[in-house]
């Protein structure tokens, strides 16, 4: 509802195009389901008199306004109590000038209805009233807010996403840009974790220059912008070397995977390993860890057991925690390395303010979100029997 | 990591997997544009039509050479104009067949020849006012009877009515539909199988100029029928290049048709040369430039971001240069302009006050005096990539050599403040708070509201900068709300009027005429150069250029010239203003 009230515009203005005229702003609002009915040309206005030109707005539905062409406020007609025989009569009798007059007439049947509805129909429109011109209005019976939002919840209830603003299928589109969003994410995720998992664990254990030096490299590689990395390792490993392509997203796709994929892990490793390290630190002040050492434990075994398993809990609901954003894929890369993933189709939808786009995308992230919060949920009670006991207790 | 990537990097070599047979034969263009849509109702934006170009035709085609402008006939055979110029009668050539690249196939062996009703039913659609196309202003006045079947199938809409009068009876848009697609409407009929008459409502001698744009193009009812909403990802079109694959707003594939009836270049040989091309949208500036670089794709347009790094001394980078790649240059088909609100009380026209008029007036003709277009120059096109502009109209065209220049558009500061005192604000004093809307968030575009912003300091005119979303911009000009814009315009066919139509006043906000300019004059000029048989043409331009020049509804800035950089590879690139890729005239030699 937030999306379609106006965020990034008028979401009919946005629908209905840089050349759109008054009718089509009204057939976007019908598109877009603000409108149960709309019919165009109820009211015909013909300016009389020498040349000249009036606008008429309407901010709200409620009151439509007359402006002369300075956009001076000349009269207000509220509309919620007329129907349109009686707006006609007051169209007729409108001062706008001296030597001005409107004539407006009718379309037949439409007396009775209410004005409103041509207020309604004129929302996010000024319809130019010129000399010699003939302008019309339309009428239109709006959509409540509240049964709009049942019809559009409903369909993303039943994974109906429908189509973006430029006629796409939004389901085809997720499906394929999720796909290749993951190809580009997943496997960065592995190799930086991995890494970032083995690194804080050699830290940790042994302390002293490997520990600082890795530390110290990681906060101050993260105070580096991402987007500074991005350039400069594309610049050295694809422009200078010529190891990789600079760009693209066609087979074989490893080819073009590789370099970003490496990025994101890079870039993932840098936080990963201060996280980790501070957990498995927390380990080896644990009782358990000092009395394993006390009866002489050493080496992996120690590491493993004492340090790394007790701490797998806290380091995989961290974990499940990141896997929507694996999905959503990576917005700089995608758009840097050209990968049709789904990061810079939310980011466009965004700029464009394409709202079926963006209500399903948020849609979506929010069930992946609460999935990952239960699969995290789930993976440390199982492997920590204590959660679950601590679960269970409360 | 390190060593990780190098092991990688070795297994991974770019060079390895590609087929050299299929690579040789292959084009590959980044595009700067997103193209979303194969439907031809969506032709409007520049990556749509690219790819539309090389699938389906027109009556008549763009010569390939960038000038003079002139055309070829395409899917028209012959035709014979008479009436005074009113009727136009023509045959389409038999050996044009539409192929189907989607499975299952519409027709058993993938092909159907083209005729008239597929012709009739292109036109009508782009036409129908139940759909939202974006080509229908390019055919609005042109044939009888099209501006009234627009509106009888616009739903709900009714005739027009008289003064005072009901507006009369609803007319059912589907039942307008179906007969305009049996009998035709007045203007376009079917004579037989393969030959159209077109009744225009007036002669126009850029007729098949217009014809050539991408608005006009045909393919068949059945694909339309057969995809329904998915006709977007489903192109079936008559063209040299047929559907491969598509990655929507990423990727289009194309493929040479199979079995393509075959045209002849001007050199003799035949044509598509190239069997593959490759079409991706790349936003990003940088990447772009450093893909041509490494000879990822096959040409490109520096923009301001990769101009300086690409181009030195209007030559190629000497790397590119060693490398043998070509430069190759657009002629300007458009008009870049800082255009005011007409309807603004500070700066517009209000119809009956002549006095303030006349202030306002002079108002703009000091802004437009005190405006720095060198620095405009240096800064927004790096010194080079456009043309001082002279007036409203680029130089190629066949009038503008003809045409009165604008006095006001030369930086010249003593007297923009002579027209100041004119205008009622000596020094500055009392001038209103101009408000330049920006047009995006990038820095050029903050940069171009600076620009203005300095220059009108010196005038003692105080400027507010205020930031939009292209989104933003565009929502203003169509309430009339946006004061003072940077606005560009490229022609879609090379005559005058396509540009004197951004100044007609029926083509106000939302319309094209976003300065929402109404003047008598122009307006009734206009309309004797496109809806009357003028003989003087150039005269009526030369009246409507003077109207443009005194009374400035926009500040005419430059028109941009098109830098093209193309692999050493890729020849036969001439590129033409209104039709920036014809693919098919191309050829590699790898």
């Amino acid at each position: 509802m937030i999306l379609e009230s106006g965020f990034g515009g008028d979401p009919a203005l946005r629908l209905a195009g840089q050349h759109s005229a008054p009718e089509r702003i009204a057939e976007a609002r019908l598109h877009l389901g603000y409108f149960k009915d709309w019919q165009a040309g109820v009211i015909n206005l013909q300016l009389e008199g020498p040349a000249a030109r009036f606008y008429l707005q309407a901010l709200q539905p409620e009151v439509l306004q007359v402006l002369d062409v300075q956009n001076r406020l000349l009269q207000e007609l509220p509309l919620a109590d007329l129907n349109l025989r009686q707006l006609q009569s007051s169209l007729n009798q409108l001062a706008l000038s001296d030597e001005h007059r409107l004539y407006v007439s009718l379309a037949e049947g439409h007396a009775q209805q209410p004005a409103l509805g041509v207020g309604h129909a004129m929302l996010g429109a000024k319809v130019a009233i010129q000399s010699n011109r003939s302008a019309d209005l339309g009428w239109a019976s709006p959509q409540p807010a509240w049964k709009r939002f049942v019809q559009q919840t409903s369909k993303l209830l039943l994974f109906d996403f429908g189509r973006s603003l430029d006629g796409q299928s939004i389901a085809d589109e997720l499906r394929s840009r999720g796909g290749r969003s993951l190809a580009l994410t997943v496997p960065a995720f592995l190799i930086g974790t991995i890494l970032a998992l083995f690194a804080a664990l050699l830290a940790a254990n042994r302390l002293g220059k490997l520990d600082r030096g890795l530390s110290a490299i990681c906060a101050f590689c993260m105070a580096i912008t991402s987007l500074a990395w991005v350039l400069f390792l594309r610049f050295v490993f694809a422009a200078k070397l010529e190891w990789f392509p600079i760009a693209g997203w066609q087979s074989p796709y490893s080819v073009h995977l590789v370099l970003p994929i490496l990025i994101w892990a890079l870039l993932f490793f840098f936080p990963s390993f201060l996280l980790y390290r501070s957990i498995f630190l927390g380990q080896k002040a644990q009782d358990h860890y000092c009395a394993a050492r006390a009866r002489g434990l050493t080496g992996w075994r120690l590491l493993l057991n004492h340090m790394a398993l007790p701490a797998s809990a806290s380091i995989l609901s961290q974990l499940v925690l990141v896997l929507p954003f694996l999905v959503v894929g990576s917005l700089l890369l995608e758009r840097i390395f050209v990968i049709p993933g789904l990061g810079s189709y939310i980011v466009n939808a965004a700029i464009s303010g394409d709202a079926p786009i963006l209500r399903s995308t948020t849609f979506l992230i929010s069930l992946l979100y609460l999935a990952s919060q239960w699969l995290g949920d789930w993976v440390s009670a199982a492997a920590d029997p204590r959660t679950r006991a601590e679960v269970q207790h409360d | 990591m390190l060593a990780l990537l190098l092991i990688v990097a070795v297994a991974a070599h770019p060079e390895l997997p590609q087929n050299d047979q299929e690579l040789a034969q292959t084009a590959r263009f980044a595009l700067a544009q997103e193209a979303f849509s194969w439907d031809p109702l969506a032709s409007d934006g520049t990556g749509n039509q690219v790819i539309q170009r090389q699938v389906y035709e027109g009556l008549f085609e763009y010569l390939p050479q960038a000038a003079p402008i002139a055309t070829q006939p395409l899917l028209a055979e012959s035709w014979q104009i008479q009436g005074g110029g009113l009727e136009w009668t023509i045959k389409l050539r038999q050996d044009a067949y539409f192929f189907d690249p989607i499975d299952p196939p519409i027709w058993p062996n993938r092909r159907h020849q083209l005729n008239a009703d597929d012709l009739i039913f292109s036109w009508l659609r782009m036409a129908d006012g139940r759909n939202p196309g974006t080509g229908f202003w390019a055919m609005q006045g042109l044939f009888a009877g099209i501006d009234e079947f627009h509106r009888a199938t616009t739903p709900g809409a009714k005739p027009r009515p008289k003064p005072g009068g009901d507006t009369g009876s609803q007319t059912d848009p589907e039942q307008v539909w179906q007969e305009a697609l049996r009998n035709g409407i007045e203007g376009l009929r079917k004579i037989d199988p393969f030959t159209i008459k077109l009744r225009l409502k007036h002669p126009d001698s850029k007729l098949m100029v217009r014809l050539a744009s991408p608005y006009f193009v045909i393919y068949p009812q059945e694909a339309v029928q057969r995809s329904g909403a998915e006709f977007l990802n489903q192109p079936v079109g008559s063209g040299p290049y047929r559907y491969a694959g598509w990655i929507p707003k990423h990727q289009a594939v194309l493929e040479s048709t199979p079995d393509w009836r075959g045209q002849n270049h001007p050199d003799g040989s035949s044509l598509p040369q190239i069997s593959k091309i490759v079409f991706t949208t790349v936003l990003d500036d940088s990447t772009r430039a450093l893909q041509f670089e490494k000879g990822e794709i096959d040409r490109i347009t520096p923009t301001q971001a990769s101009f300086d790094s690409l181009i030195k001394n209007d030559q190629p980078a000497d790397t590119l240069k060693k490398r043998g790649v070509q430069l190759v240059k657009v002629p300007p088909a458009g008009l870049s302009m800082v255009a005011f609100n007409m309807d603004d009380a500070d700066l517009g026209w209000i119809p009956g006050d002549f006095d303030g008029n006349l202030r306002r007036k002079h108002l703009r003709q000091a802004i437009a005096l005190a405006f720095p277009y060198q620095r405009w120059h240096t800064v927004l096109r790096n010194g080079t990539w456009a043309q001082p502009a002279l007036s409203f109209l680029p130089l190629g065209l066949p009038e503008t050599p003809e045409l009165p220049n604008c006095a006001y558009n030369q930086t010249d500061i003593p007297r923009a403040k002579e027209y100041l005192i004119r205008a009622g604000f000596p020094d500055g004093n009392g001038a209103p708070l101009l408000r330049y809307e920006l047009a995006g968030t990038d820095p050029i575009d903050q940069a171009s509201g600076e620009i203005f912003q300095e220059a009108m300091r010196q005038l003692g005119i105080k400027v507010e900068i205020v930031p939009n979303t292209w989104g933003e911009l565009r929502a203003k000009m169509n309430r009339r709300e946006a004061q003072v814009f940077g606005r560009a315009w490229t022609m879609d066919w090379a005559d005058a009027v396509n540009l004197l139509a951004l100044f007609y006043g029926p083509n106000q906000s939302p319309n094209i005429n976003r300065s929402n300019f109404q003047h008598e004059k122009y307006d009734q000029l206009f309309e004797q150069l496109t809806f009357a048989n003028t003989k003087d043409r150039i005269g009526v331009v030369r009246e409507m250029l003077e109207v443009l020049n005194e009374e400035l509804p926009a500040i005419p800035v430059d028109h941009r010239i098109g830098y093209l950089l193309v692999q050493p590879w890729l020849k036969g690139v001439s590129i033409h203003p209104f039709d920036p890729y014809a693919c098919k005239f191309y050829r590699l030699e790898r």
